[in-house]
């Protein structure tokens, strides 16, 4: 019996012709951070989107605490309230302020009352700086600043686990570090996280577990240390030999 | 169409006694070429050796029966080709062309030599047209369904609270505004067609018309319509008299106004008057003061 | 840094002042010349007389001012409706749910035969037609069914604008959304339409200004507005002038809105697209 939070069995998926998943075997321990990382098309985003059932599976499986989430017709909005997202191009609503982002989906679909809702958005700003922007509308903060907003969003709900999909890479340079700072936030106050990274530093620094995808399969899975040091399959290799010529590691 | 013929015969017959030996003050004597027109009416015409007539379209019972003036049915038919063999021009010479109810009496020049189309003679319209003399007098009428709130009106009083609605640009429209002065706005239309279906729908509980008109829709048009009353001519009140429609200032005005005199002097008009409307005058009157 | 902008502050002073006096000058000229020239074309005369003869424009200012009264109510209480309509339309039309199909199937025809057809045939189909069938006063009113027939057609174009600026919303919005945990509906409630609606209001008041005018349509099943009311002045005094006072009565309305849209339009570019190059 697994005790993985979120276990994935033989999951594919495929859009029209062009498979994407091919058959993807994991386990996300729970508390755990797990980074995804290889080329651009393997599937990282794919994969994420299909565990929050923004993407309904071709086949396989997904559990949730043992629960199988991926069946087809199944209700996913309670689903998503416990299994959050955060997006590379932060996906803020333009039309609503910072604070109204945050208590949306609180009011809505958690029924909290709106005065506890905003308590809440205000708290949570402050975690993470950003106190003062609580009434500014998303095109007046920096990438940075959308970015841990959005993230701030997506934890007002209090999901169990967040899923975050290349949350850095639309970031200039200089605004990266502020938003890995959270995560590290995150990760140190027990979140279980999944994330498809470019940030491969970050990754080996943060993670419990990293899996390298390749073409819709798991090609590397393990400890950071192992799969960056010691990658055992050739494509794996190959890949991080790029990284490494990129300075990017 | 036998009383018509009869009608024309004795019309020629006495034209022809009148040119032998009467001294007219003008020269509408015998005709010029043959049946293309008289002395007057040289040069007047748009097309020579043609009278272009004008009329609805379509033209309505009683005025044109069937829609086809051609036939000389129809009260104003048969007024028309009158005048026109009053003027020498023979059936063959009479063109026919057919106009909206309103272009036929705004500013600019006519595709017709004159045009009937009920057209009451008034001031407003003799600044951009010229009228012949009235060939046709009569009253504003009220039609009604079976049920509507103007059955049994006997004076204006009784018609204040009544949704009425006419034809726009027409002196019945005025009639409604100007002396009934109901309650409630009347409605108006491109033509009575719209107003009867107004009426059909019961959206309008009644419409003003000219008699003859009021007693085609009761009988023929409309099922359980009746005509309600017709207004007399009155202090308040002028009749409606009937002129062809010319251009402004058209010289062929006066020969019309001559031959037209002679049909009534000869009693062609009344004749045409009994054949296609002699049942279409009895109607209770609504007391206007 | 200060003498650079200091010489180019005073450039764009001189070429503004240059540009205004060029402005005022040309303006002077081709209105002289309208002035001017105007009145000397032959059969000026008749023109004036026919279609801005003063005392026929006072004389039937009133009257206009009292009909268009009915034009502005029917706009009034036609326009919400259309909007209601038109949303409900576009949002059918948008959705994806297996249960809605009919009723999307429904749309489609309704948007395809409404739009298909002159909207002067729907003012007599409906407006007359339906009546007809029988109903009782009040409720079988030109005005009721008149407003009826301009709601479902005008609704049916703006459903198309409605569903344009719908469809214009990137899905990252409703991916995001969804990942929140908001249902379907509450998204296009709280994040698609608000910015969709945001989106089209040009081509939205375009078609407002449209509708102000083809209120008018209503005339033609009976209540006399203000393009009725010019006709009946037109035919009884035989001057075109009653014209020239409802287009400058209906101008009074227009520009304003059609002022407002051209202002909308440039700030929702600003935002956009930025400054502009020169």
């Amino acid at each position: 019996m697994s005790t993985a939070k979120i276990s994935l069995r033989g999951v594919h998926k495929a859009f029209g012709a062009n498979s994407v998943l091919n058959g993807i075997d994991m386990d996300i321990a729970e508390g755990t951070v797990v980074s995804l990382i290889g080329p651009s098309g393997s599937g990282k985003s794919t994969l994420l989107r299909c565990i929050n059932l923004l993407e309904p599976i071709d086949d396989g499986e997904i559990l949730l605490d043992g629960v199988d989430i991926s069946l087809p017709g199944l209700d996913a909005n309670p689903v998503r309230r416990r299994i959050g997202m955060v997006f590379q191009n932060f996906n803020l609503f333009p039309h609503m302020s910072v604070q109204d982002n945050i208590t949306l989906s609180p009011i809505r679909t958690l029924g909290v009352n709106k005065a506890v809702a905003r308590t809440k958005a205000v708290e949570l700003l402050e975690r993470f700086g950003l106190a003062d922007k609580v009434h500014a509308f998303p095109d007046q903060l920096s990438g940075g600043q959308q970015q841990r907003v959005a993230i701030v969003r997506a934890l007002a709900i209090e999901p169990e686990v967040l899923l975050l999909d290349e949350i850095t890479s639309s970031l200039d340079p200089e605004l990266v570090g502020e938003v890995l700072d959270v995560v590290r936030e995150l990760k140190t106050s027990g979140m279980t996280l999944v994330l498809a990274t470019h940030e491969m530093g970050f990754a080996r620094d943060i993670s419990d577990l990293v899996c390298v995808l390749d073409s819709g399969h798991i090609i590397e899975q393990g400890l950071p240390s192992q799969v960056f040091s010691a990658p055992q399959s050739e494509r794996a290799q190959q890949f991080l030999e790029r990284i490494i010529r990129a300075g990017r590691l | 169409m036998r009383k018509l013929t009869i009608s024309l015969a004795i019309t020629g017959t006495l034209l022809l006694a009148a040119c032998g030996g009467s001294s007219s003050s003008s020269d509408t004597t015998a005709a010029a070429g043959a049946g293309t027109g008289n002395e007057c009416t040289a040069g007047k015409t748009l097309t020579a050796d043609t009278l272009t007539i004008g009329t609805g379209n379509p033209a309505y019972s009683p005025w044109v029966e069937n829609d086809k003036p051609e036939s000389k049915e129809g009260f104003e038919a048969a007024v028309a080709y009158a005048v026109a063999a009053e003027l020498g021009y023979s059936d063959a010479a009479v063109k026919w062309v057919r106009t909206g109810f309103d272009e036929a009496v705004q500013p600019g020049k006519k595709n017709f030599d004159f045009n009937l189309q009920q057209f009451s003679i008034n001031d407003e319209r003799k600044k951009t047209v010229s009228f012949s003399a009235s060939y046709y007098s009569t009253n504003q009428a009220v039609v009604a369904l079976a049920g509507s709130p103007a059955i049994g009106a006997t004076t204006v009083a009784d018609l204040k609270d009544v949704k009425f609605g006419a034809q726009a640009g027409t002196t019945s429209l005025d009639f409604i505004t100007n002396v009934i002065k109901p309650s409630a706005e009347p409605f108006a239309y491109d033509d009575n067609a719209g107003a009867k279906a107004a009426l059909e729908a019961k959206q309008i509980d009644a419409i003003v018309v000219d008699l003859p008109t009021a007693f085609y829709i009761a009988a023929v048009e409309l099922t359980g319509a009746s005509v309600v009353g017709q207004f007399p001519a009155s202090a308040s009140t002028t009749p409606d008299n009937f002129g062809l429609v010319f251009d402004l200032d058209n010289p062929l005005v006066s020969c019309v106004d001559t031959a037209l005199a002679a049909l009534k002097d000869n009693g062609t008009l009344a004749e045409i008057e009994k054949t296609w409307l002699s049942d279409k005058t009895n109607a209770p009157v609504i007391a206007v003061s | 840094m200060g003498t650079i902008t200091g010489r180019r502050a005073a450039y764009e002073r001189a070429r503004k002042r240059r540009s205004t006096v060029v402005a005022t000058v040309s303006s002077l000229a081709v209105v002289t010349a309208i002035v001017v020239l105007v009145p000397k074309m032959p059969r000026w005369d008749r023109v004036h007389e026919s279609f801005f003869n003063g005392e026929r424009f006072a004389h039937s200012l009133p009257r206009l001012l009292d009909a268009f009264v009915l034009d502005i109510k029917i706009f009034a209480w036609s326009m919400p409706a259309i909007v209601v309509l038109a949303l409900l339309v576009a949002i059918t039309r948008n959705s994806r749910s297996a249960a809605l199909f009919p009723l999307r199937i429904l749309t489609i025809a309704y948007t395809d035969i409404m739009r298909g057809v002159p909207i002067i045939l729907w003012i007599y189909l409906i407006g007359f037609g339906v009546p007809g069938l029988g109903i009782e006063r009040p409720w079988n009113s030109p005005l009721i069914w008149g407003s009826v027939a301009l709601v479902l057609t005008y609704a049916s174009y703006i459903a198309e604008v409605f569903r344009a600026g719908i469809e214009s919303i990137h899905e990252s919005q409703r991916a995001a959304a969804r990942s929140l945990g908001l249902s379907s509906w509450q998204t296009m409630r709280h994040v698609v339409l608000p910015q969709a609606i945001r989106r089209v209001i040009p081509p939205l008041m375009n078609d407002m200004v449209s509708l102000q005018k083809d209120v008018a349509l209503v005339s033609l099943i009976g209540p006399i507005e203000i393009l009725r009311q010019a006709g009946i002045d037109k035919s009884k005094f035989a001057n075109f002038t009653p014209y020239i006072a409802a287009a400058a009565i209906f101008l009074l309305i227009t520009i304003p809105l059609t002022r407002t849209t051209d202002w909308l339009i440039e700030r929702e570019r600003r935002r956009t697209t930025g400054t502009r190059v020169s």
